[in-house]
């Protein structure tokens, strides 16, 4: 079974400023991290990855910079802004009163013990 | 610059080629360089060849045009804004850029109507107001989504943290036992709304089946019925209005090597691991299968609606369908194999033996250790890749209609014909078995 993307979609930049609050990191190394932490059950290609960089960079969550590699292709790295703490805080607290809230909206019994 | 650095900025020139350059198009290009060199390092790791891994590294972008165009009419809206003076547009304008009569648009994107109707046909997308939307991903119907299951990889530990284990779930507020003698009949189990797990019991001649079930009602326990030749198990009550948390744990003795199973399962996943059968039969309507370790002479899975993910299969014959979902195997032996699926995609690893294979929309990605017969593959509108066993000699017979065949082997090798779009001939001194491969409108690679 794979995670539904429609479940998962809202929930992008989220993932993305977790990852990115625990260190500064560039495109290839997020998506890995992204792989590790579902248990290999969740990938973002690097298409939908990019999309979600603009989106946060543009609203202020995160900045870029250019790392100083000495060989090989520069990476850009990318860390979470103070607007983007908060941000993290804010979804994180949404999200442990919506989960809650859903899983009984949709396990729940209106009667228990009653059967149909 | 090494030569992998210079292979990657050219094919990315190929595809940034399209736009019009600018400074973030540019940006961008250094750093999926980075990336892709990245990627590059860790295929290689798995893959055989330089090109497999530059292509598995390249595929992992997934629809990278969505943001370069979105990068360069970034550009061209700021242009816009430094121009006091936007153009109008004529009413009627037809030129090369395509034909536009007032907000009906019909160019090299697609056919648009306004922002309402969109037919975009380099990306694939349709999109009718705001009830319908069609793209890669999946559909969008008014309120319901449909979902393209699109996830490339297999992987690794995939297995070692997922498969459940049969200990009791914490939900479970009531458990039903039954015990069932093997036998050489048929054993069918019939569930409608249920996660199926199969495994291997500690027993010499029981099947062992647990229910759980998170609300206790005597009337949701399984039936058993018995005739001459068959064992029936189905799913109790199943009542319509509440969901009844369901979860089946069927334990099969250690090398029932003489059991014919069948398990139909209407809605919910099914599991198996550590099994030796002579018949492992499937029939999921809308759920994923996920295997491990699973020996039989016979299998045939139908998976309409969900993912089949298996790893460690030793079949004699096995036929594998997946109407709506991909398929991906991984360790398996199948002397004769009948593999496909309709909307999604076929990735095999380390394969051995031989058939047929087939995609009608998704990829075609076989990595092969060995031919013990002849393979026929084709891929109607997506791209096929094998890579063939690297020692043993074999046949290729490989014509694509409207895409390019190519071989990445240039030692060793004799072509009967040889064109851009169809391939014949041989690699090595001694070939025993044919790829024989075709794909309609996809490229066909052989490394």
């Amino acid at each position: 079974m794979a995670i539904s993307k429609e479940l998962i979609r809202g929930h992008t930049d989220t993932i993305i400023l977790n990852i990115l609050s625990q260190g500064d990191s560039y495109g290839y190394q997020v998506s890995k991290s992204i792989r590790l932490l579902s248990h290999q059950q969740y990938e973002l290609n690097e298409a939908t990855l990019y999309t979600a960089f603009r989106r946060l960079e543009k609203g202020g969550a995160i900045a870029s910079y250019w790392g100083d590699e000495t060989q090989g292709a520069r990476r850009k790295y990318y860390k979470i802004t103070a607007s983007g703490q908060q941000q993290l805080i804010t979804a994180l607290q949404e999200w442990e009163f919506a989960k809650d809230v859903i899983s009984q909206l949709i396990t729940g019994n209106m009667h228990e013990g009653v059967s149909l | 610059m090494t030569s992998i650095e210079m292979e990657i900025r050219t094919r990315l020139d190929i595809i940034f080629s399209k736009y019009t350059p600018n400074a973030q198009l540019t940006e961008f290009k250094e750093e999926l360089i980075a990336d892709l060199m990245e990627a590059y390092q860790d295929f290689a790791k798995q893959d055989k060849s330089h090109d497999e891994a530059l292509d598995d590294a390249f595929d992992q972008l997934g629809d990278i045009d969505v943001v370069l165009r979105d990068l360069s009419q970034t550009n061209r809206t700021d242009e816009a804004t430094h121009n006091d003076e936007p153009k109008k547009a004529p009413f009627i304008d037809i030129s090369d850029d395509g034909f536009h009569i007032g907000n009906l648009h019909i160019d090299g994107q697609g056919v648009r109507l306004g922002d309402d109707i969109v037919i975009d046909g380099k990306h694939d997308k349709v999109q009718f107001g705001d009830w319908l939307h069609v793209d890669h991903d999946g559909a969008r119907v008014g309120k319901k989504y449909y979902k393209f299951d699109d996830d490339t990889n297999i992987n690794q530990s995939h297995f070692d943290d997922t498969v459940d284990d049969v200990k009791v779930p914490s939900w479970a507020a009531a458990h039903h036992n039954a015990q069932i003698p093997i036998s050489d009949k048929q054993f069918v189990f019939d569930y409608h709304d249920a996660i199926v797990n199969f495994y291997t019991n500690d027993k010499t001649d029981l099947i062992t089946v647990d229910e759980y079930f998170n609300r206790d009602n005597a009337r949701y326990f399984a039936h058993i019925e018995e005739n001459d030749d068959r064992v029936l198990i189905s799913q109790g009550d199943h009542p319509l209005l509440f969901h009844v948390r369901t979860r089946i744990n069927i334990g099969f003795p250690k090398n029932f090597d003489t059991g014919h199973i069948t398990s139909i399962n209407h809605s919910g996943r099914v599991i198996a691991q550590n099994l030796t059968l002579d018949t492992f039969n499937l029939i999921i309507h809308s759920g994923g299968f996920e295997g491990q370790q699973i020996k039989a002479k016979n299998a045939s899975w139908e998976v309409h609606s969900g993912t089949i993910k298996a790893d460690k299969l030793t079949f004699d014959k096995a036929e594998i369908f997946d109407k709506s979902g991909n398929v991906k195997l991984k360790n398996a032996t199948i002397p004769h194999a009948k593999i496909s699926a309709t909307s999604g995609s076929v990735q095999v690893d380390h394969f051995i033996g031989g058939g047929q294979f087939s995609a009608n929309s998704g990829f075609l990605r076989l990595r092969i250790d060995e031919l013990t017969d002849d393979l026929k593959l084709h891929a109607h509108s997506s791209s096929l890749r094998v890579t063939a066993p690297e020692t043993q000699h074999f046949n290729f017979d490989l014509s694509s209609n409207s895409g390019i065949v190519t071989v990445e082997r240039h030692n060793n090798i004799h072509y009967d014909k040889n064109t851009p779009s169809y391939k014949r001939g041989f690699y090595g001194t001694n070939p025993k078995f044919t790829i024989d491969a075709n794909a309609n409108s996809g490229t066909i690679k052989v490394y």
